[in-house]
């Protein structure tokens, strides 16, 4: 197709949806997705739920997704919600280090507050200063509710732990704190929900007003209602709407790319060199396949 | 093999090739670790260690010859690997009760690069047999670098496999087709089970017109039995030179009377197999 655009998802929780997803998100012009860390919608109760979880976003996850023609990131961390749980939010703060370093972690994520207690406030600082020291980029998550105040305080925490606002990227963001995290140098990203929150109409007002720079699109798709699509279809409405092709390919493709591309372990040739789709490998003895004829292709796209 | 002072040998390899500022870092966090003995300082270090020490830039081969660094040559280790090994061996040498299940946790949550590390220097670790169930399990995988990473080039299994474990291996091995002579004290690991699986394994393929490895018969040597004479006779008759000898230096090597009786009617065959013109080693040269 004549002037394809390349998408990057950089938030979308993929292990809650199917192999359907894939497949229109690849026809859909999506290369890349980033996968954070998050909860799975009921708490956790054991810590090797977690270990076990984490596993499946630096093995099998990026097997399946390699499946579809899909180059799949993750970020590890321990989510705000189950930072309450303090015994085991101790255990898993523990376990996070072995998994920082893995060839598919691009990022801290998403870590930051949701009720905004003294307990997320702890495992979210423990977070950054591990960020510190490792030198990794960090995808904050900020709160639905008592949202503005809750934006501002993460990235003063961010601040105070000696973090560069340029390496973080502030998530879920709407008209009420872009500025504040644009203006402190902060990454912002628009999470484009389907019928509430953040439409994808709204979106195109915002590119308009603020630009380009610094601003990232994503679905933040996970096992509620939720659309894979979101990133592509606001690239295509901010195209109809009139916004100039360079800050879409900005929004939707190469600020994610430099956000998380920073650690070194993102890289476009991941998808402009591919290996080719070969859906007869298997991992660990599964296939994705459940008796159909294998899709194979042999030749490299150039 | 014992394995003494392997930290120190390994620190030689790796200050030898690595930059200064790295290992100062290195030394410095151990020294934090030993100090705090915290899961936190380790679980860190360990995951440090991948933004200090490369995983493109291989071992350079050292004059200096010890058992860790020839098993590092072999496998053409990059500084991290080596830089990996060399942490679990020194927290492990500095208190193996304490940061033993540290280490397990390291190696339960691996991927598959890391894993790859872990099960080629097993044999490395302090009190080894004790990780032998990571060893084992690597053999249900069927990913096949990690399956060649405990099978292939490694003493670990011929030292702390049993009779069970290690038949499974060598049959699992030759069922994936690896490399049959890259496995280490074929000969002494043969078991009369093995032999017995062998033969079985042989005739499973011959029904299904298949071919076998040759270099698979090795271990069956030293347990000729009435099967496996017939067998003999079939690897010395077939049109298959490497088969035949295959199936002479199994005769020849086995101490049987039948069986060596079956080689005299094969002179050329045999002359050469005690000339050693023909060995195991250079059976499909």
């Amino acid at each position: 197709m004549e002037d394809k655009l390349m998408i990057i998802d950089p938030h979308v929780h993929m292990t809650s949806r199917t192999t359907d997803d894939y497949e229109v998100m690849a026809a859909a012009g999506v290369v890349a997705v980033i996968e954070p860390s998050f909860w799975l919608g009921q708490p956790r109760t054991q810590v090797g739920s977690f270990q076990d979880y984490y596993s499946s976003l630096v093995g099998w996850e990026p097997f399946r997704a390699s499946q579809f023609g899909i180059k799949h990131y993750c970020t590890i961390g321990l989510n705000s919600k189950e930072a309450n749980n303090e015994a085991l939010a101790e255990q898993v703060i523990e376990l996070l280090p072995l998994y920082l370093h893995k060839d598919n972690v691009v990022a801290i994520g998403e870590i930051g507050y949701d009720d905004q207690t003294p307990a997320e406030d702890k495992f979210f600082r423990m977070q950054l200063d591990m960020a510190k020291e490792l030198d990794m980029t960090v995808q904050v998550h900020t709160p639905h509710r008592d949202k503005k105040a809750g934006t501002i305080k993460s990235m003063e925490v961010c601040l105070e732990h000696g973090l560069d606002p340029a390496n973080v990227i502030i998530d879920h963001n709407n008209e009420e704190t872009v500025k504040e995290v644009l203006d402190r140098g902060f990454i912002a990203a628009f999470t484009i929900y389907p019928k509430t929150k953040m439409g994808n109409e709204r979106m195109v007002e915002l590119v308009r007003k603020f630009g380009s720079t610094n601003i990232i699109v994503d679905s933040s798709a996970d096992w509620g209602v939720s659309d894979p699509l979101a990133v592509p279809k606001t690239a295509s409405l901010m195209l109809k709407r009139g916004i100039p092709k360079e800050d879409v390919v900005k929004t939707c493709y190469q600020n994610a790319l430099d956000a998380f591309g920073k650690n070194g372990k993102m890289k476009e040739e991941h998808w402009m060199k591919p290996n080719s789709i070969d859906q007869s490998q298997l991992f660990n003895d599964n296939s994705v396949l459940r008796g159909q004829k294998p899709r194979i292709d042999d030749d490299q796209i150039t | 093999m014992a394995y003494m002072h392997v930290s120190k040998d390994i620190y030689e390899i790796l200050s030898s090739c690595a930059e200064q500022e790295a290992m100062a870092w290195l030394l410095d966090r151990i020294a934090k670790i030993e100090d705090s003995r915290t899961t936190r300082d380790l679980f860190m270090g360990y995951s440090l260690l991948a933004s200090k020490f490369s995983a493109d830039q291989s071992m350079e081969s050292n004059p200096k010859v010890s058992d860790a660094i020839t098993l590092f040559s072999a496998h053409k280790a990059s500084l991290l690997e080596v830089s990996r090994i060399y942490l679990l061996v020194k927290v492990l040498e500095i208190d193996f009760g304490h940061f033993s299940p540290q280490v397990n946790r390291i190696i339960e949550v691996a991927d598959t690069a890391e894993l790859e590390t872990f099960l080629k220097y097993l044999v490395l670790l302090p009190d080894a047999q004790r990780f032998k169930n990571t060893a084992v399990e690597a053999l249900r995988t069927n990913i096949a670098t990690i399956f060649d990473a405990i099978t292939l080039n490694n003493l670990y299994p011929a030292k702390y496999f049993n009779d069970q474990q290690w038949n499974q291996m060598y049959l699992k091995a030759a069922f994936m087709e690896r490399d049959l002579s890259l496995i280490q004290a074929v000969d002494e690991r043969a078991n009369k089970d093995l032999s017995r699986i062998i033969s079985d394994y042989a005739h499973e393929r011959w029904a299904a017109s298949r071919n076998i490895d040759p270099m698979f018969w090795r271990p069956v040597t030293k347990f000729i039995d009435d099967v496996l004479l017939l067998d003999m006779e079939r690897l010395l008759s077939s049109d298959n030179e490497i088969e035949n000898r295959a199936g002479g230096l199994c005769c020849f090597y086995s101490q049987d009377d039948r069986a060596l009786k079956l080689l005299n009617q094969y002179p050329k065959l045999e002359k050469q197999i005690a000339s050693k013109e023909i060995t195991w080693n250079t059976l499909k040269k």
